[in-house]
């Protein structure tokens, strides 16, 4: 069926999100004519918005809308640890524990050099800037339990531990709620190997 | 057919939507297989981290309808140290990405997944002084495989006595004599120590590479002659490659 020029223009914009295919779009584009203007309107502002006051806090590359993001505002976090994740994403999970009173460095990535993404790619050299800025005293390297994770873990340990700070690695092992005989080799391995005295 | 058993060595995994990867496999016929793994992005994936590059796995492949699905995983060599230090695993991400463009769908050449897994085991305990040779080795015996072995005897270009000659052209595939080397605006320097070596590595087997000490002057001129061969006859760039060659100390 044709469309309009109009509708044709949204499908295709539509179709360019992530996860979205030409069913999905259709679904969406169909809700936006039928909807109330102002909702339409109020989404149309929500992405204008996000997209003018959003930016990269200068300190941790967490997304701010302030000068600082929220993390970085907040006086009661210690800025003695640094907690490195690779994406927003990842803070965002790290946060939801509520435990880590820590502040964070995204580095927008790992290393990876089969995608031709190595250190200068990543925010690393902001990360050891900071660590001339603040006192800092632990590095909590939380990039993802996988081969581009860990080649960038070991790359910041490598780089780091010579400053004379203290780099510590996320433990990586079985998950909670998981039977030990479905575990692979290196995830149990891992295990093991993080045993703790109880 | 569908379902099937499959042995192969993972080279690449490529994000997929939410939670699933589409990796790049190297299965032991030597040919180049595609297959999606669901929901191996999640810390819950029943695959685990059997599915990490580098691992060599026994695997049941279901044919899907656009693509193959991963139903199964058992680890045959994990090759865990790889990932556990940065020079073995910089060293490894040469061999998977070699292999990524070399390797063909439905193309056979059984020699090249032996001299994989072997290469990759042989990264994970080696010396790592000796890293660098075993990459030139393993560079040089993929691309013989794949049809393009250099010519490291006579002249490339006018098969004459070229002993003493310390030329290299890449379009005629080997060293030249000086006559055929002043022809050629392309010809690259490359010592006579050097060249012995590089037969040497070629007749090597890998273990035999991890135990030759190489001095460094001869690893630096053979590595950047294998580097400007791969360059010169792939098509693709080895992006590991590059990343290899500006972490050498
Ligand atoms: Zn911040
Ligand atoms: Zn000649």
């Amino acid at each position: 069926m044709r469309y309009p020029a109009a509708i044709n223009r949204l499908l295709e914009e539509l179709e360019r999100l992530p996860g979205i295919g030409p069913k999905s779009a259709q679904r969406v584009a169909y809700w936006l004519l039928t909807a109330e203007t102002a909702d339409a309107e109020r989404l149309a502002r929500a992405i204008t918005e996000v997209k003018h006051a959003i930016h990269f806090c200068p300190r941790c590359f967490n997304f701010a809308e302030a000068e600082l993001c929220t993390i970085c505002a907040d006086p009661t976090r210690d800025s003695s640890t640094i907690c490195v994740v690779e994406e927003p994403r990842d803070l965002a999970a790290v946060e939801r524990v509520a435990e880590y009173r820590g502040v964070y460095h995204v580095l927008h990535g790992a290393i990876s050099p089969i995608d031709g993404i190595g250190p200068d790619q990543l925010r690393i050299r902001e990360l050891i800037e900071r660590l001339g800025v603040d006192e800092v005293s632990e590095i909590v390297v939380a990039t993802n339990p996988n081969v581009e994770g860990e080649t960038t873990a070991l790359y910041l340990a490598r780089l780091i531990k010579p400053l004379g700070i203290k780099v510590t690695r996320i433990a990586s092992g079985l998950p909670v709620g998981g039977d030990l005989e479905y575990a692979d080799e290196v995830t149990l391995g891992r295990a093991l190997e993080a045993r703790r005295e109880m | 057919m569908p379902s099937y058993p499959l042995k192969a060595l993972v080279l690449r995994k490529t994000k997929l939507g939410e939670t699933d990867i589409i990796l790049t496999l190297l299965a032991q016929d030597g040919s180049q297989v595609r297959a999606v793994a669901k929901g191996l992005r999640k810390p819950s994936s029943r695959f685990g981290g059997r599915l990490e590059p580098f691992s060599v796995v026994d695997l049941l492949m279901h044919t899907g309808k656009s693509l193959e699905l991963i139903t199964e995983a058992r680890t045959v060599t994990a090759h865990a140290g790889l990932r556990e230090d940065l020079d073995r695993s910089a060293s490894a991400a040469v061999v998977a990405d070699l292999l990524d463009k070399i390797s063909v769908q439905g193309q056979v050449e059984p020699r090249l997944f032996d001299l994989s897994v072997t290469s990759l085991s042989v990264f994970e305990t080696a010396p790592s002084e000796s890293l660098p040779a075993l990459v030139i080795a393993f560079l040089l015996k993929a691309m013989a495989m794949h049809g393009y072995r250099p010519e490291l005897e006579n002249c490339a270009a006018c098969a004459c006595d070229a002993a003493g000659s310390s030329d290299f052209s890449l379009s005629h595939g080997g060293v030249v004599c000086a006559e055929c080397g002043a022809l050629d605006p392309g010809t690259l320097r490359f010592p006579v120590q050097a060249r012995a070596w590089l037969t040497r590595l070629l007749g090597s087997t890998m273990a035999e590479v991890a135990a030759c000490e190489m001095p460094a002057a001869a690893v630096a001129d053979c590595f950047a002659l294998v580097r400007s061969f791969v360059g010169y006859h792939l098509p693709a760039r080895l992006k590991a490659l590059d990343y290899y060659a500006g972490m050498a100390p």
